[in-house]
This record gives structure tokens, sequence and C-alpha cells, in this order.
């Protein structure tokens, strides 16, 4: 996917870079609304991450102005404010969706696939591995006899070895990415998460893996 | 509001005046009654002097001196005019140098007397009675002897008193309508006078609680003073709560952004690390963030609401579309937590009430968000808005780990938090938020334990 991020603050921005790098997306960082102007006008983004206040402007005239251009990019814009009526203000200039800061990660992901889901419609996205299609956005899992719906955390989990499918996740990174760090986890949640997964995988070629001592990985059968 | 309570509020101005020209009014009804009475008891008093000069010199009139003698015919008819008047008595006394003549030897008078043109008249007790008295003397030549005839004719004042009665009474009447009348025309003046307070007190006391606009009625020179000071208070009231706004905004600009940049680089650290140590330091440092966060985004929600409740800004909005915006908004929060969050409504988008959208705001996302922080992973959040008689209702429940370690009346305490807290990021001013924005929307807020462990948050609001 590829991304735009503009964000004046330039740690925030690189630590989004950053981020959105590991997930393996294509980042740009614009600093100014003029330079966000000149990517938008040499190529497509995926996705726009858009602070409101910029030193040369307000990114709501920004937004408009992409919005009357017909250009459709899905926007999530990230304020220090946290009013509804903000958000509701910013819906209105075609804002997808509001992310108040500070955000997680995982909180940022979670709205971008929300917008993203959005914005597919029927063309959503699949990734393949083995017998089995994930839908991310439809949060289903497809094997060649059935469609098994996914809860929230089974769907990331999921998602996190078909994006990188026979490489080894230890518990510490799969933790890091399925909770929200605030949140005080036990040591056996992702063993929860990964049993309940491996039922779901029953009949199909894909199965997770435990490397002891060292974490999971995603691999076929045969 | 002002408590009045605060105050210590004397005698108003328009009793205190009313009051002042009450006792006044009084004092000159008084005053007039006496001044009256007293002109009349002289009018009578010289009206009996009158019949009794006319009677002693009818008396007079009927004296002759013939040949020495001193012959006396009394006029009876006078005598019967003066007793037929009010059955009054009628004593005299005719003396010749000091000798009696006729009438009452006994009858008491040694003063002076007077001579025809200027008879003397006085009061005098009698019998247990007092009369009213003339008395003069007369010389009369007889060959060309003096003379001496004293002659004293007395009257008792059954009529005169009984006319002084019946004078003072009907003075009496009169002196209470006037009063009566002084009391009505003090009291239009004192509302006369007091109108242009009332009516600037009125231009006060009718504003909504947002009008900051200067006072502009017309006022009395006297209270231009107060009016001015009013003004100016207004002005710096409307220019504090502008810089409390901006403030507002601008603490959640500086305060955030910088969070953001500790989180976001700790957030990236941590998938970074692999030693245990410092995995479990940048997770204590993400947590402070949290904490940080979350504490400065209650205070800054308690602030926004104290400003709007002092300034509410009403506007009429849908109920449906307000809760069903926010549910969205937290929808990828709960995914995070593996939460079903579902919304239901029986109202209609078109059904809206006339409240101010940020307090209701702060209200429902401090409930949502506690909702969806104390729930236990994997429940559901359900938010419904449903409408009974005239009040429509917008309850949360989630499914809390120990919920009978809850009391709910002490949640709702600032800074205050359940017992099942443990290891969850919170200030504990929440709900204290949510009960002041609640009761500034004249909403009405409860939350009760309901059966299998959940917990019902119920925002009545009225329609």
């Amino acid at each position: 996917m590829k991304v735009l991020i503009v964000e004046d603050t330039a740690k925030l921005a690189a630590s989004l870079r950053s981020f959105l790098e590991m997930e393996n997306n294509d980042v740009e960082v614009a600093e100014e609304l003029s330079e966000a102007r000149h990517f938008v006008s040499i190529t497509h983004f995926d996705m726009i991450l858009l602070d409101i206040m910029l030193p040369d402007g307000d990114s709501r005239d920004f937004l408009r102005s992409l919005r009357a251009g017909n250009v459709n990019t899905p926007v999530i814009v990230m304020t220090a404010r946290s009013e509804i009526s903000d958000r509701v203000d910013l819906l209105d200039i075609g804002a997808d969706d509001y992310i108040v800061k500070p955000f997680e990660f995982a909180e940022l992901e979670a709205r971008c696939r929300a917008v993203l889901r959005r914005h597919s419609g029927q063309n959503q996205l699949a990734l393949k591995y083995g017998d089995l299609t994930l839908h991310p956005l439809l949060a289903l899992l497809e094997t060649d006899e059935a469609q098994v719906p996914l809860r929230n955390r089974e769907l990331r989990l999921l998602e996190i070895f078909f994006n990188s499918p026979e490489i080894i996740f230890s518990k510490e990174q799969l933790t890091d990415r399925l909770f929200p760090i605030s949140e005080v986890v036990t040591e056996n949640a992702i063993e929860v998460y990964v049993g309940r997964l491996r039922k779901k995988l029953i009949n199909s070629q894909v199965e997770i893996e435990t490397i002891r001592g060292i974490g999971y990985r995603l691999k076929t059968n045969g | 509001m002002v408590d009045p309570a605060r105050f210590n509020p004397g005698l108003s101005i328009r009793n205190r005046l009313l009051l002042q020209l009450g006792v006044v009014a009084f004092v000159i009804s008084i005053s007039l009654f006496l001044l009256a009475r007293q002109v009349i008891v002289q009018a009578v008093t010289a009206t009996q002097d009158g019949l009794l000069n006319a009677a002693v010199q009818s008396i007079v009139d009927k004296i002759t001196v013939i040949d020495g003698t001193v012959s006396l015919d009394l006029p009876y008819d006078t005598f019967s005019l003066l007793g037929a008047v009010g059955e009054d008595r009628i004593f005299y006394r005719i003396a010749e140098n000091d000798r009696f003549l006729t009438g009452y030897e006994d009858f008491p008078y040694d003063g002076v007397f007077g001579d025809l043109r200027a008879p003397v008249f006085g009061n005098i007790e009698y019998l247990g009675e007092t009369f009213r008295f003339a008395a003069i003397e007369n010389i009369l030549f007889s060959d060309d002897k003096p003379q001496r005839l004293t002659i004293i004719i007395a009257q008792s004042q059954n009529f005169q008193a009984s006319v002084q009665t019946r004078i003072s009474n009907n003075l009496l009447l009169v002196t209470l309508a006037f009063l009566l009348i002084a009391i009505l025309v003090a009291y239009l003046t004192a509302n006369l006078t007091i109108r242009p307070i009332d009516r600037f007190t009125m231009d006060v006391k009718q504003r909504g609680p947002t009008d900051l606009r200067k006072v502009s009625a017309d006022v009395p020179i006297e209270l231009l003073p107060l009016a001015q000071s009013l003004n100016g208070f207004i002005s710096r009231f409307r220019s504090a709560l502008r810089q409390t706004e901006t403030f507002i905004a601008e603490a959640a600009h500086h305060i955030r952004t910088p969070l953001s940049v500790v989180k976001s680089e700790s957030e990236l650290a941590l998938r970074k690390s692999k030693n245990p140590e410092n995995r479990e330091h940048l997770r204590n440092i993400i947590q402070a963030v949290d904490w940080t966060n979350r504490s400065a985004t209650q205070l800054l929600d308690h602030a926004m609401v104290l400003y709007r409740i002092e300034r509410p800004e009403k506007a009429k909005l849908s109920l449906q579309q307000t809760a069903g915006d926010l549910v969205s908004q937290f929808q990828p929060v709960a995914a995070l937590r593996d939460l079903d969050l579902r919304f239901s409504s029986d109202v209609s988008i078109e059904e809206q009430v006339l409240l101010d959208r940020t307090l209701l705001e702060a209200a429902l996302r401090n409930l949502l968000d506690n909702a969806l922080k104390y729930a236990k992973p994997e429940s559901g959040v359900n938010v419904s808005l449903t409408r009974a008689d005239k009040r429509f209702e917008i309850a949360i429940t989630n499914w809390v780990s120990r919920p009978e370690s809850l009391n709910p009346s002490k949640l709702l305490k600032k800074f205050k938090r359940g017992e099942n807290t443990e290891n969850i990021v919170g200030s504990g001013l929440g709900l204290s938020i949510v009960t002041e924005a609640a009761h500034a929307i004249g909403a009405e807020f409860t939350i009760r334990k309901i059966k299998r462990g959940a917990i019902c948050a119920v925002l009545s609001i009225a329609c």
C-alpha cells in the first residue's frame, strides 16, 4: 500500500514512516501542504494520513481541494482535538476517519483497515497462502470447503502470518502487534489465539508451527 | 447562577420607599385630622359663645332702671332656645353691685367680667359638668348713681360635644380615606420609581445563559455606574471564556503532540527490541504516556465541560446520529480489544433535541471509553437509544470483571475508581465528567448493576 503522511512534527512523521514501512507499505512524508500537493499531483496514493495544522496552512483546505478535484484517496485526519463535532466537520469536508493523537499503531492500523474496507467495496483485497484465502477487510478465512469468520485478534494474527509466511515470529513480537501496549496480557495469551486459529485451520494444507523456545510460523503441510 | 443566600438582602428599595412615603402620609393625615378637629372645636365654641353673647345681650336689653330700681324681665324664650338645642342645661346669675338679684346664687364664678362689646367667655365646672359661660358687667345710671350689674349665663356642652363628635367622626373617615389614597399613591410612586431598576434587572435576568451582550437598557443616571460596571464585567468574562476555549485547544495540541512522538518512538523501539529488560522499560514508558494522555484528556474534557456549562451552545441535533457517529468512532478501539460494540436505536434520525452537542459528546465519549476500557475481553458493549414517555434514554451496557466489587454511587465521585481497575490506566475523572455534563444538559445519569455481571449506564434526556 502506498501511503502519504502529511505531518509537520518531523519525529512523529519519521516514526509513522518507520512503522508503516515495517508493515510493508511504501511511504512518502510531506511536512508542508505544498509538498503534499506536489506528491498528490505526481502519483497515486492508497491512503493519506493528514495532520490538521501545518506551517503553510490549514489541511482542511487541502482536503476540500482534493475532493473538489475528484481525488478519492482515503484520508485519515490526525489531530490533537478530540471532539466528535470536529470529527463530524472533517467527515463533512471529505475525510474518511479521524484519529486523536497520541494513538497506538494498532489503532491506526485498525482505522486504516476499516477505511479501506469501506472504500474497496466488492473489490476487497485478498491474501492467498496454500489452499487458504484470507479476506482481511471482510474478516473471513476461505478454505476450499467453507468460509470461516474470524474475530478481530484472530484476523490480525493470521494477517501477520499471511504477510510473512514461513517467517518465525516470537511471542513478544506477536504480543506487541496484537494487544494494546497499555493492556497487561498474560504470557499464554498468544497461545490461546494460536490454539483457536489451529482449530480453524483443520482440514487445510496450512498450519501454524510452534518452534520451541523461539516462536511460531505459518507453513504448508505439504 | 448566583446563590441568593449569599446576599443579605435588606428591605427592598420599593418597600423602603413605600414605608417612608406611608409614614409621611400617616403623619400628614394625623396632623390634618388634629388641625381640622381643632378648627372645628374653635368654630363650635365660637358659635356657642355667639349664642351666649346673644343671650346676655337679650338679658341686658330687658333690664330697666326706673326710679332707682332695677327691673328685669327675663328673656325665657332665649333660655328656651339655648336649652332646647341638644337638651342643654342653662344657668344664670344676675347681681347688682354684688347683690344677688336672680338666677342661681351658688353658681361659682368670681372671675372677671367683660363688657357688652367684649364679654368674658370661659369654661367652668359646676355640678360635675363643664359649662361654657359668658360674663359681663353693665353699668347703669340711676339718678346719676352708677349701678354695677353683673350677668353670667352658662350653658352645658351636650350639643357642642355631639356636633364635635359627629364632625370629628366624619373627619376621621375623610382622614382615613386620605391616608388610603396617599398609601396608594405612595405605592404607585414607589413602583414608578423602581420601574427603571426592574427594567434593568429584567434585561439582565431574561438573557439566555449564552447571552454575553452588553446591557443596553435605558437606565436612570443613578444606575449608570452599575450598568457600566456590569458591562465591564461581562466584557471581561467573555474575554476570559474566549481565552479558556483557546487555551483548551492549544493545551490539547501542545500536550498531545509531544506525547504522540514519545509514544510512537517507544512503540517502534519496542517492536525492534529483543532484550526483555528493555522491552519492559519501553512498555512502562508507553503505559506512562497513556496514563498522562488519559489524565490530560480528561482534565481538558473537564475544563471544556466546565467552560460549556457557563456558555452552552444549544442546537438541534439527532441523538440517533450523534450516538451512532460516536459508536462508529469507537469501533476500531473496540476491535483492538476484540469487543463487539453494537448500537441499536428505536428513535428515528429525524427526531431532534435541543442541547449542547459538545456536552452531550463529552458525556457519551467518556461513558463509551469507560465501557470499552473495563469490559471483559471478547465480550460485548451495547449502546441503545430508546424513547420512553417523554424522555430519550441512551443506555450503555458492558460486562465487567468482578462486578460484585463495584459500588455505582462511589464511581461517580471525582478521582474515585472501582475496585476492579488493576492494570487499567485511568484517572477516575471520567464518570464525574459524565455527571457534570449530564447535569449541564438537563439529563439524568444513573449507573446500575444488571444481571450476569453487566453494568448499565443510562443517560436520560428530556424530549
